[in-house]
């Protein structure tokens, strides 16, 4: 073997000396810039791994400087509420480096604006926006050392280093009581690019009007910890009266406690609500009806995440209110989304499943059936369009961080279903399965094993599941008795979905369920029995009626030839209703405005059917199905592995693509559909006239579009026979 | 940071191409950081993107139609630096690679084997062929 001419120590040597050297000047602040021109991934970063790589880029502290995980003990780094400490000139870099608002610790010496300032022009606390820094804002500095400044100034001098803070919401009246010469040390914690910052409220020539650290608490002045902020400012805008809070802040801290349990709360502040917009601007537009309530909390609290830094969660509560409850989301078109409060603060939990928690035979006159008997329904074709309602007993599982998906609080526009829980992971299934596997404390779902359909709960439904079941990420699926139907044009039954629309929760942990009145609008002033009787008296009795109190407006998502009176009241009943026709259970609606004559009945929503088809290059076509002579009790997408023997029709003449159209073998109450469209087509909508003999077919299509072709392979199932001999297609449209 | 920045200058010799490929992967790091599942192997995450930045700029630095040369001959080096600098000009990528690794960064084998995302036993074949690659380079370097 040749001995190698330099051993293993001359050559690492030579490495050493060859390569062993810094990073030249100024490439930190290369990089910096480089990210910041050329974009970051869009997607949220685990908090501490954003922090940790972007300190380590942007300033060169490296790795190692910061543990990947914060410890208590790690003597180099002190924490605060979770967090490392900053130091000025590294919250500068978190500042350069990301766009997130990612809350962040800083310790600096503070410099508050000379109480004697003047704002010309302006008064203190008139901007529309709380983040925007404006006079006398722009005079307060958070500063790397302790030496003063020179001068009041808005700008600093080219040797010092520091930026400016704002504390709105907060409580700084320690923060003003200290004295002396010396600057007081301080720990900030809080962010830079707060959400309220976007958009219109900071115009781009001015973006730096909203480049301040946006403080949710002090945490330490001079070394000693300061406690949450409390603010109680109640004074009303004239000539409103003032009003005196129905919580304590102890009481508020308990409700937010139940949805978050390990929530670091860092400030809450009392208002009132038509002043909700000095601190949520977006909801001073009177969004979510906050400014017509007396009093509104807002909370900030710090949220542990097991794999990175705590998190700022902002909640947003109505005094007295629990049920309205919301929580700051940047998903949100609007920045809120509604959560359940409703808990231990004010009601104690159910007790657990006990008991005889054998499920019912019958529910409403219907007889329960399994999960499996349903899916044999809905493969048959039979009650997909006309509401036959089903009682599907079942074991009900919800993924538990989205417990707001249960009972959604009113939003614009009121969602049709719930899908805000993640799609695909609410189950309701034939055996009690836990369908996720529990990987270091963080639950990763799966399909059941067993049968199961995916529930779709409307905002109205009454679904009242214990806390509970909520509150662990472990649950034991809960026993369910669920009526509902799967034809509806707001679920999909096609392939995989299985959705199955539910009426109301019939029975749960052994007991009936479903009377509750859900009120999603203006608090009616009409009895629901007295609603209740003069909707009987117009449209004979019903075996079982829920109540909900809906606005108008979110119909127009039902029907938009919805009449126009009933869109625009605020308060409408909805009454569903189980009534017979001709032999079989439906659930029925029936609208009346609250303390009105006139009542809408669903019969009037057009039953339209929606088939969402995904072609095998991806492209994507909607096909609507309006079922003129009400014949159609069923459509669906025909699965691939679905042959059919029989020679279908193909018509040309009169359409503008190749139509197939055939009676699958032994199957006279079905036709079965086929063309080619391209995903350039938003929809196809096939009318149904007479008989269901008469078919027009006609596609809306996009323009300027790169066609992908997409195979329509569809299944429409009828009350009665229809020969596909006998059907004549044109595409001349009946509808325009 | 001068980690990055040293292990790109030991991969490709050149001192603009390191600077280049150095902000190459903070950029991609920063852009890729949601892939980023273990913390804990932050640095070997970040090696491997280094790597990859220091390819794609050797790739780049190929495709130049203009190239610096210099006006006059350098004189061959006397110092193992210097020797060590010019003996590796005459390696590929992936033997410089695998040497910065193991020689400067002084990583081990089976860290070798994380970053490049290759099995224990090519990494030590590969470096046995590369350190005898180099030694050859060396002796080439001595000798001129």
């Amino acid at each position: 073997m040749i001995e190698p001419i330099w051993d293993d120590e001359r050559l690492r040597r030579a490495y050493r000396d060859r390569f062993g050297r810094a990073a030249p000047a100024g490439f930190a602040a290369a990089v910096a810039e480089a990210s910041r021109r050329r974009g970051r991934s869009p997607s949220r970063l685990p908090a501490f791994v954003a922090l940790t790589a972007t300190l380590a880029i942007a300033i060169g502290l490296g790795a190692a400087a910061l543990a990947p995980r914060p410890r208590d003990d790690d003597p180099e780094r002190r924490l605060a509420h979770g967090l490392p400490i900053l130091t000025v000139t590294e919250a500068i870099a978190v500042r350069s480096a990301t766009n997130e608002p990612q809350e962040i610790a800083v310790a600096g010496f503070l410099s508050l604006p000379d109480p004697g300032i003047r704002c010309a022009g302006l008064q203190a606390g008139s901007s529309i926006n709380p983040v925007r820094l404006e006079c006398p804002d722009t005079f307060g500095w958070l500063l790397e050392s302790s030496r003063p400044l020179d001068a009041i100034r808005s700008s600093l001098p080219a040797n010092r280093v520091g930026f400016q803070p704002l504390f709105p919401g907060l409580d700084t009246a320690e923060l003003r009581a200290v004295e002396g010469p010396e600057l007081p040390e301080v720990v900030l914690i809080g962010h830079f690019h707060d959400r309220r910052s976007r958009g219109a409220l900071c115009d781009a020539v001015e973006i730096g009007a909203c480049d301040g650290f946006v403080a949710t608490a002090i945490a330490s002045i001079g070394g000693k910890t300061v406690a949450a902020s409390t603010v109680i400012d109640l004074e009303p805008v004239a000539p409103e009266p003032r009003r005196e809070p129905v919580w304590t802040p102890d009481d508020v801290d308990r409700l937010i406690l139940a949805p978050a349990p390990d929530l670091d709360v860092l400030s809450r502040v009392a208002l009132p609500g038509h002043r909700i917009g000095e601190l949520e601007p977006a909801l001073g537009t009177g969004i979510l009806g906050v400014i017509d309530r007396p009093i509104a909390w807002l909370v900030n609290g710090l949220q542990p995440d097991p794999s990175g830094l705590p998190r700022l969660r902002t909640f947003l509560l109505v005094d007295g209110a629990p049920d309205e409850a919301y929580e700051a989301d940047s998903a949100s078109r609007i920045g809120f989304t509604p959560i359940d409060l409703a808990g231990p603060a004010i009601s104690p939990p159910p007790s657990p499943p006990s008991g005889d928690l054998t499920f019912p035979a019958e529910v409403h006159g219907l007889r329960v059936i399994s999960v499996t008997e349903a899916l044999a329904e809905l493969d048959k074709g039979v009650g997909i369009l006309d509401s036959t309602a089903l009682a599907v007993r079942g074991f009900y599982v919800v993924p538990p961080d989205s417990v707001a998906c249960i009972r959604p609080r009113p939003v614009e526009p009121l969602p049709l279903v719930d899908r805000r829980c993640p799609e695909g992971l609410v189950w309701l299934m034939d055996e009690p399965e836990r369908p996720w596997d529990l990987v270091d404390g963080v639950a990763r779902w799966h399909r059941p094993i067993r049968p199961a359909l995916h529930p779709i709960v409307r905002a109205e439904v009454p679904f009242d599941l214990p806390r509970l079941f909520r509150d662990t990420i472990d649950p034991d699926p809960l026993p369910v008795v669920v009526l509902g139907h799967f034809g509806d044009v707001r679920a999909k039954t096609e392939r995989e979905a299985r959705e199955f629309v539910v009426d109301t929760l019939a029975w749960r942990l052994g007991e009936p369920s479903g009377d509750e009145t859900v009120i999603l609008g203006q608090p009616p002033v009409e009895q629901r029995a007295a609603v209740e009787a003069r909707v009987e008296e117009a449209l004979g009795p019903a075996r079982a009626t829920w109540a909900a109190v809906i606005r108008g407006a979110v119909l127009i998502g039902l029907n938009s030839a919805m009449d126009p009176e009933l869109l625009a009241a605020d308060s409408v009943w909805q009454l569903a209703r189980l009534v017979d026709e001709g032999g079989r259970l439906v659930v029925r609606h029936a609208y009346t405005i609250d303390d009105g004559e006139r009542i809408w009945t669903s019969e009037g929503l057009a039953p339209e059917r929606r088939i969402e088809v995904v072609g095998g290059r991806g492209g994507k076509v909607i096909v609507d199905v309006v079922d003129g002579p009400d014949i159609m009790v069923g459509a669906r997408e025909v699965a691939t592995e679905e042959p059919d023997p029989a020679a279908p029709r193909v018509f040309t003449e009169g359409v503008l693509v190749p139509i197939a159209l055939s009676n699958p073998t032994g199957r006279p109450r079905e036709l079965r559909f086929r063309w080619t469209a391209t995903d350039c087509d938003e929809r196809w909508t096939i009318w149904l006239g007479e008989g269901g003999r008469t078919i027009d077919i006609l596609p809306v299509r996009r323009p300027g579009c790169q066609a992908v072709p997409v195979d329509i392979d569809i299944l429409l199932t009828f009350s009665e026979p229809v020969s596909a001999d006998d059907v004549q297609i044109g595409g001349s449209g009946v509808g325009g | 940071m001068d980690a990055v920045y040293r292990l790109s200058l030991a991969i490709l010799g050149d001192e603009a191409d390191a600077r280049d490929a150095s902000q190459e992967t903070f950029v991609a790091a920063w852009r890729q950081l949601p892939k980023l599942r273990d913390p804990d192997r932050f640095d070997a995450w970040l090696q491997r993107i280094a790597v990859n930045s220091a390819r794609m700029t050797l790739r780049a630095r190929s495709r130049r139609r203009v190239r610096e040369i210099q006006a006059v001959p350098s004189s061959p080096p006397t110092d193992d630096s210097g020797r060590l600098g010019a003996a590796l000009g005459a390696l590929s990528i992936d033997q410089r690679t695998l040497l910065a690794l193991h020689y400067l960064e002084d990583r081990p084998v089976a860290e070798i084997a994380e970053i490049l995302e290759i099995p224990v036993g090519t990494v030590k074949s590969r470096l046995f062929a590369a350190r005898r690659a180099l030694d050859d380079a060396l002796r080439a370097e001595v000798e001129r």
